[in-house]
Parts: C-alpha cells; structure tokens; sequence
C-alpha cells in the first residue's frame, strides 16, 4: 500500500518562496487504483514524483509497501524502485538506443534476472507488438511506444504502478488501448495503480479520486 | 560474465551505434590531437636524441675554444699541460681546376683530429688527415669541378691532390648551412696554400680531449686566460648554439603540438557534452525504474575509454607515419642520421587520448550522472546551474588541460606559458567573436526570413559558435602566420634586390693587390666595384662604459657588442649612405672621427659624440661619434656599420672587399681569370647564395606549415564536433520551418548562410591575428620589412569560408532529405 504522512514540499526560487504542494496525508490500499486529477499546475506530477521516490519531501513521510523511503539516500531508493514499482510517463520515455524488446528487457536485468529477455518477449506479446521486437523507438508510432512502456513497466511485477497522464499524449483510441491494458494487467496482477490525469474519463476508471487544487487535497 | 557487465557491454554497445556520428566526430578529434602531438613529440625527441649523442662528436672534443681570431699566438704562449690536442680552421676560399671555379668551406686540421666521432673517407675507412700535398673533399665538389679521386686542384697558392671522397664529418652541424662543399686540409699544407692573410675571415676551434677527471681543472684554468672575444664551451652542456636553436624548434613544435591538442580536447568536449545534453532524460529514465548511478557512470567511461584508446592507436600509428616526412621536409637541415623514437611516444600518445578525452569528457559526464530521476518528469526544466558553478566549472576544465599540457611540456614554466597562451588567444577570439555576433543580431531587423533564420541560430546556441569560431581562427592563424613570414622573407631578399645591383662579393684582397685587381675587373668587364678596407675589431667600450657592461635589451645587440666587427675607413660618404645626423669629416680630418649605421648605434646605445673604442690586433683604437648613416641593406653593396675617418686605421691590418657587377655571360671566365691570377681571392656568386637560403626557407616553411596544417586540421574537428552536437537542433529547426511551409531552398539557403558566416568570421578573425603576429615576428624576431600578401590573405578568407561552409551544410543535408515527421519523432 501507499501511505503519505504531513507529505509537503517548498521550493526557494530567487528568494521567494514557493508551496507546491501543502502538508497531504494519503492512504491507498494494496491493489486498489487510485486517480490524482486537478488543473495544470495544482502539484499533481509533485505528489508523484514524491510518492515513487523520485524527488525528496520537504516535509512528511511516505511509506510504500510498509518500507518508510523517505529516509533512504537515493541509491538504496534507486534499489526500492528497482523492485517494488514500475513507472508510466506521458511521454513514454523509452531509451532511444534500445529495441523495444530491450527496452522492456531493461527492468528486468536491473533486477540481475536470467531470464530477462524471455519475459520480455512475453509482455510484448500481451501488448500485441511481437513483431516490433527489434524496433527502435523513433520508428513506433506514439501508440505503440506507449504499449512499450506498459510492458516494461508490467515486466518486473512491481507491486506499485504509477502512471503520470497515461494517455495524454495518445489519440481516444490508442488511449483506450492503453487504458485497457494497464486495468487489465492491475486486475490480473493485483498492482496498486497511482495515476495522474486531467482527463475524467480516465479518472472514472479507478477506485478512488483525490483532487488536487493549488497543492491542497481536496 | 556478471549481468550488470553483460548490461553495461549491451547499454554501450547501443550507444555506439546509435550515436555512431557524434563517436566518429569523437574518434577523429582525438585521433588528429594524438597525430599532432605523437609526430611532434617524437620527431622532437629524435632531434634531442642527436643532439645529446653527438654533442662531443658536433662540439670536436671534450672542451672547446672558438674564437674569429688567429689563435695561434695564444697556443704558442700556453704550457705544455693546457696545449689543445686539436687545431681546426674553418674559412671560404675558391677551389679551381683551371678551367671551373667552386666556392668551398675549407677546413684546415691539425693534431689529432679527429678526437671525438669518426672521421670517414671513402674506400679508405677512418681517417685523420690527408697526406702531405692532398686535400679530401666532399662529392659534390667532384661534380662541380668536373674531376675525380686522384685529380689536382688549385686552392690558394698550393696545387693539391683529391685524396679522397668525405662521407662522414664527425664535427659538421648542418651541411645546408655552410656556403660551399668541404675540402679538408692538412695544418702543415696551410702555409704554403697562403690562405691566412691579414684580414682573412676565419673560425679557429681549439680542441681538447681529456679523461673526465681532468675537464673541471683544466676548464677553471682556461676559463683564466681565455682571450677576449672567444668562446669555451664542453660537450656536457653541448653546443650552445646549437643547444639554443635546438631548444627553440623544440619549443616552436610543442606549442603547435598543445594547439593541436587543446582544439582536439575542446572538439571531445563539445561532442560529448552535445551527446549527454540529449541523454539526461533517457539517464533520468533510467535511474527512476531503479538503475543505480553506477550503471550509467560505466557505460560511458567504457564507451569513451574505448573510443579514446581505439583513437589513439591510430593517432599513434599516424603520428609515427608523420613524423618521418618532417626529416624528409627538412633534408639536410638536420644532423644527419637521426635515432630511431623511443616506444615511449606510444604509451605517451595513449596516454594522452585517454586523459584529453577524460579530462574534457568528465565534467558533462559528472552532470549527467548525478541527474535526479524526477527530471524524468520534468524534462522542459533546464538543469539548475549557477553563473558561479559554470565559471568554476570552466576554471577547472582549464586546469586540467593546463595540467596536461604542464606534463607533456614536462617544463612546468613552458607549459603553464603554452596553456596560458592559449587560453589567451581563445578567449580573444571568443570575445572578438562575441563583439561580431552582437553587430549580427542587430541587423536582423533588416534581412529577410534567410538572414535572420541564419543569425538568429548562430547567437541562440552562442557557446558552441564561439567554441568553433576560436577553434578555427586559431587553426588558421598557425597555418597562415608562418607563410606570411615567408613570402616576406623571399621577397625581401630576391625581389627586392634591385634589377643593376652588384652580383657577386670578391673577399679577400691585400692591399698590394688593389690596384690589379681593380684594373683587371675593369678589363674582363665588371662594373660597380669600388674595394673598400676591411679591418677585424672588437668592441672594447662606449663612452667609458666596458662592452660587457653595456646595458643591452635584446640578443641582437648583446651578439653585436661581443662579436668581432668588422669596421672601415673612408675619405668621401658612400652616395647611398644617406647622413641622418651630424655631418660627415672633412676629407683631410686629423680628428678620431667615427660614422655609425643608424640601427647598429640605436642598438648599443652610441649617439653624436659618443667615444668609442676598438681592440685591433692588441691594439686600442678610439674615435668620436660625428654621423649616424641610414644604409640600405637590400643593396648587395659593400657597407658596414662602423666607418672610421682616414689616417686613423691606416696601418691596421686590413684585406679589402668589393661587390661588383658582371653580366652571366662573362661571369664565369671572369671569376676564373681572377683566381687565375689571384689565388687568394674568394669569389662569391650571390645568385647561388640566394638560391641556397631559398631552399632553406622553404624547407623550413613547408615543416611549420606541416604542423599548422596539423593544427587547423584540429580546429576542423572542432567545426566537425559542432555540426554533430548540433544536429538534432538543425532537424527540429528544418522540421519545423518545414512544417510552418518553408521551402527546401530557403531551409538550404538558411544553414548555408549560417556556416557562411561562422566561417567567414572565424577566417577574418584568423587572418588578423596572423597578419598582427607576422608583423611582430617580422619586427621583432626577423628584423625584416613585412607587406604580406593581399592574394593570400584574399585566398585564405575564400577557402576557409568555402570549407565551413560546406562541411557545415553537408552535416545538415540530412535535415533537408527527411519528413517533417520523421525529424520530430527522432529529436523528442
């Protein structure tokens, strides 16, 4: 599960000083989705990026399947991502030089597994791109990428997906695809989901909504 | 193999070949940079290696005095313990057969001469001296003369026989400097031959070669007694002269060497820092789905590490390949069998490449590496970076290279010198650069869509244009300065040389001999000849002050206040000698009366009415200053810097000398029938002197435009770095002019305009710095009048912005060629 405590951050910028996001307790249980919606700028990626590890509180706990990784230096933060979550961007950040079976094989290996690209092969046959293997990602369209992204982020088995505007840079139908997919897998693989969106539509997918509204839940 | 090896290889290995252009602009930057300085370095260190073998061969002996002077009276006065175990004399004199004439450098041997190196003869092996009556010469005289080993020539009074064929002169420096072949004669034949007359110009080396407990004692005991105006040096320490020039041409390479490498480093630096720029998302990426900061420091130290030793390889193999045409440039300029390089420029010039690449490749990679993994969602945020952290940044990459360029120098005044050198003459570029860019942006507001398309883009990205203007212009000013020098130096003494003027020098004649000689000139036709007095002095003092206290500012004047003068006398002012101050003596002067050249007396010092005093032959001789004369020394006339009133030298030994003019058509039976009679004479053929220092110059201009051209080869590399750094912006830029409906041919005007201009700017700035460092070489260190070439110059502007411009655009063809689509997928 994901549990934020008294969860805030501050940044100085040229002397003023700036609340993106305000003191947040949060509670997501185990295999529940959970959708962070709010205008452009309320803190959503924030609280996120906060959530997974990738930035540091200013204030505030945020314990992620009973692991408190706010204290962790980023290396052994690095470790924790490695093995409890996989990430969805919205603009699918595949790395550029690697094929898409690499790409999703990358996680894997991470983990130091043998079989990494086996089941690498395996995720992309369930996003149905097992003839885009040896493709370089400049050469998949945005919906294809993102299917990309999905199995590497499904690969590993993480107990945690976060997911920042899944589908906002994919057109309505390979945006449901997408969405499609991520559910399917969350119901198959009991993975707690966070995602991050403006689109209702999205949001209406999971269990639970929380709105952000100038670093504020609402 | 571990997986996180197996990840790294695999992480890497797809680097490279994804960005397989930035790797090659990388692989050729240090690759030239290696090139540069491994056929610098090695070449150098052979030249030393000579240098420090042969110091006693070159020096003669274990100890040396040298001396313009006749030695001898100093030699007869000598005890027994401190008398030399060698003489050698060294004059010009004519060598002839009748019916063909040759200048020669004749070198007259006593004692035990050879004492150090080996002396050889061809077909006879090692010799000393040539038997009683007989002469060894070089071949080329053979050729000259038209005569064979066993023939007879006449040189001074003697007819001697041709004993032998000289392969190897131990003692010999640079054959191409001398002005004729060598004759080798024995002591005992030198008074017969009556080659030593009054007046005579002539080196004495006095030879000592002793067991190395003995050379302090008797160095301190001759160091006593040594006679003014002569020279002791010992093969420890070398040749001085040589040592100096040595250490100079050594000196002069290293620099373009750190020139070619600083570019080099700074071309790593732009292609890795352009490659990492692009990979911080994909690396934030990275570490958000749980790689740790290892992994990515791994994959591109392996990748640069790999591509740096690959690179230096071949550097090393092109370098030693390079460095043995630098001997063939330089022909015999150069001692003659120079030792093989150590293998120590390999491990060196691997080295190098890996430090160059490391030392330029770290600090970008350093902040790549420590990307936070939320930049992953923040990829518009430009990294933080403070004005403070990016100056120090710059300090310290200066350091490093500083560093290097310290340890290669292996002299830490030279290299820290080299490297601020350098650093300066970028940094002026740059901020030269910086000023042309501002005029630029302000006409944008006046061109059309291509112009300010063209700017715009240059002063966007204004670092990495900077980089490469001063890269270039740096390239192109080593290039060019030296060919500038050249072409002045050639004009300066062939073209200028007036179309009538004197053609040949007659030396040596006796005054008894003056009024033959002057009818006999007449008589076979030469014009223009006037013999003139020439006394041998040494400068003693000026206005009571001792010549060794003179307070003197350059090596020029301190070389003319040691060295022996040779002064004259005169009744009426030379009609060419313009007077700039004072008046010149009543012809029927009583009065110690002295005229000085303007430059010699600006020199030491000497005004109107200064007393000056000369040493001739033991004796003391002092005049007033009452002229100073302006001389053209672009005339080939007979002139001289100091000119005494009649009477006061009159009884000074003396030979006279005259320039004269004789059309080419009578030149030859003229020169012999002079010799013919007079067998004393030295006759020199100013044609073949000039033809001689052409050759000279030229050869040492084609080895510095060698390494310039080394040198702007690397400031290409940094142009080539630039390019590929800057295509992914190029093809968003086409991309999106594309998209907005502009034409192919405004896009291809567009980036055409924009090389265009870099190269022009970096061309003109290149070419100022070369006309202004020309100006103060020519003023400073040649002492020669400097006009360089507009053609040239025009030359230089037209290739080098060709050159940019279309190794520029030919990097952008591919913006030009592919979809809109394809641009934008590739570059987000």
């Amino acid at each position: 599960m994901i549990s934020a405590k008294k969860l805030s951050k501050s940044v100085s910028l040229q002397e003023a000083h700036f609340t993106i996001l305000q003191p947040t307790d949060l509670d997501i249980p185990a295999g529940s989705s959970c959708a962070v919606v709010g205008p452009s700028g309320s803190g959503k990626s924030t609280l996120l990026a906060l959530l997974a590890g990738l930035d540091s509180p200013t204030s505030g706990t945020v314990t992620l399947s009973g692991v408190n990784i706010t204290n962790l230096n980023e290396e052994a933060k690095a470790r924790f991502r490695r093995d409890h979550i996989g990430f969805i961007f919205q603009n699918f950040q595949l790395m550029p030089t690697l094929t898409a079976l690499e790409n999703v094989a990358l996680p894997l290996q991470l983990q130091g597994r043998r079989d990494a690209q086996a089941v690498a092969k395996q995720w992309l046959a369930k996003t149905g791109l097992s003839h885009r293997e040896q493709h370089l990602p400049a050469l998949l369209s945005g919906g294809e990428q993102q299917r990309v992204a999905v199995a590497r982020a499904f690969a590993s088995e993480p107990a945690i997906l976060f997911a920042d505007e899944p589908t906002g840079s994919l057109d309505g139908h390979n945006g449901e695809q997408v969405l499609a997919l991520m559910f399917d897998l969350n119901a198959d693989k009991q993975t707690t989901i966070l995602l991050v969106t403006h689109d209702q539509r999205v949001a209406d997918r999971c269990d639970r909504q929380i709105a952000l509204v100038d670093g504020r839940l609402q | 193999m571990a997986l996180t090896s197996q990840l790294v290889l695999n992480l890497a290995r797809r680097e490279l070949a994804y960005s397989r252009r930035t790797f090659t602009a990388l692989f050729l930057a240090i690759t030239i940079g290696v090139t540069a300085l491994t056929a610098i370095n090695s070449f150098a260190e052979r030249i030393e290696l000579a240098m420090a073998a042969r110091s006693g061969e070159l020096l003669g002996g274990d100890l040396r005095i040298s001396s313009q002077r006749d030695l001898q009276p100093f030699v007869d006065s000598l005890p027994p313990a401190l008398k030399p175990d060698a003489t050698v004399l060294e004059m010009p004199s004519m060598a002839s057969t009748g019916e063909q004439l040759q200048l020669v450098e004749v070198k007259v041997v006593g004692g035990n001469y050879p004492l150090l190196g080996e002396l050889q003869i061809r077909d006879q092996g090692l010799q000393r001296q040539p038997p009683a009556g007989s002469v060894w010469v070089e071949p080329s005289l053979l050729t000259q003369l038209n005569i064979d080993v066993g023939d007879t020539i006449e040189l001074g009074f003697s007819q001697l026989t041709v004993a032998g064929v000289i392969d190897h002169e131990p003692d010999r420096v640079a054959g191409a400097f001398s002005i004729g072949p060598r004759v080798i004669l024995a002591h005992a034949d030198l008074a017969d031959s009556r080659l030593l007359q009054p007046g005579s110009r002539f080196r004495t080396r006095l030879l000592y070669g002793r067991p190395p407990s003995e050379l302090d004692s008797l160095q301190q005991q001759l160091d006593k007694i040594l006679p003014k105006g002569s020279q002791l040096e010992n093969a420890r320490e070398g040749l001085e002269t040589t040592r100096e020039m040595t250490r100079q041409a050594s000196r002069y390479l290293r620099l373009t060497a750190f020139a070619g490498l600083l570019l080099a480093m700074v071309s790593v630096f732009l292609s890795v820092s352009g490659l990492l720029e692009q990979r911080v998302i994909p690396v934030a990426t990275l570490k958000a789905i749980g790689a740790p900061s290892s992994l990515v420091l791994q994959t591109y130290l392996l990748l640069l590490v790999s591509t740096a030793l690959a690179a230096g390889l071949v550097g090393v193999t092109a370098g030693m390949t390079l460095q043995n045409l630098l001997p063939q440039l330089l022909g015999n300029l150069l001692p003659g069998d120079l030792p093989k390089p150590s293998n120590q420029a390999i491990g060196q010039g691997l080295a190098v490449a890996c430090m160059m690449t490391l030392f330029a490749a770290l600090p970008p990679l350093w902040r790549l590496v420590k990307t936070p993994p939320v930049r992953v969602l923040r990829s518009a945020v430009p990294p933080a970076g403070s004005l403070f952290g990016k100056i120090g940044q710059a300090l310290a990459g200066m350091a490093t290279a500083s560093l290097l360029l310290i340890w290669l120098a292996q002299d830490f005044k030279l290299g820290a010198q080299a490297s601020a050198g350098l650093f300066l003459l970028m940094l002026l570029f740059a901020l030269a650069g910086q000023a042309i860019l501002a005029l630029l942006l302000k006409s944008v507001g006046i061109g059309g869509l291509v112009w300010r398309q063209a700017v715009t883009g240059l002063v966007r990205r204004r670092t990495h244009t900077l980089f490469a203007v001063a890269a270039l212009a740096t390239g192109i000013l080593a290039l060019l300065a030296p060919s500038l020098i050249q072409q002045d130096l050639l004009r300066q003494w062939l073209v200028k040389v007036p179309q009538n003027s004197p053609n040949h020098f007659l030396i040596g004649i006796q005054r008894e001999q003056v009024p033959d000689i002057t009818q006999l000139l007449a008589e076979l036709g030469a014009t223009q000849f006037s013999p003139q007095p020439m006394i041998r002095a040494r400068l003693v003092s000026i206005d009571d002050t001792a010549s060794a206290d003179l307070e003197l500012t350059t090596s020029r004047a301190r070389r003319m206040a040691e060295r022996e003068n040779n002064l004259s006398w005169r009744r009426l002012p030379e009609p060419n000698n313009p007077i700039l101050q004072g008046l010149w003596w009543q012809p029927n002067t009583e009065q110690h009366e002295l005229s000085l050249e303007k430059e010699w007396a600006e020199l030491l010092g000497a005004t109107l009415g200064s007393r000056i005093t000369f040493e001739i032959s033991g004796e003391q001789v002092s005049g007033v200053v009452t002229s100073i004369r302006q001389v053209d020394w672009e005339r080939l006339t007979t002139n001289f810097f100091v000119i005494f009133s009649p009477g006061v030298l009159a009884d000074a030994p003396s030979s006279y000398v005259t320039s004269f003019r004789v059309s080419e058509a009578d030149a030859d039976s003229l020169r012999q029938q002079l010799i013919a009679k007079f067998p004393n004479l030295t006759v020199i053929d100013m044609r073949q002197m000039l033809a001689a220092m052409q050759s000279i110059i030229e050869r040492l201009a084609s080895a510095v435009q060698f390494m310039g051209a080394l040198t702007l080869l690397a400031g290409g590399a940094v142009l080539l770095a630039v390019v590929v750094a800057e295509r992914g912006r190029v093809s968003q830029e086409a991309a999106l002019l594309r998209a907005l409906g502009a034409s192919n041919r405004q896009i291809s005007a567009i980036f055409t305009l924009r090389f265009g201009l870099l190269g022009t700017v970096a061309a003109l700035l290149g070419i100022f710095a070369a006309v202004a460092a020309g100006a103060v070489l020519a003023a400073r260190l040649l002492h020669i009048s400097y006009q360089p070439s507009m053609a040239l110059l025009g030359l230089t502007l037209l290739i080098s912005g060709l050159l940019v411009t279309l190794v520029g655009r030919a990097g952008c063809q591919r913006a030009l060629t592919e979809s809109p689509l394809t641009l934008f997928r590739e570059t987000n």
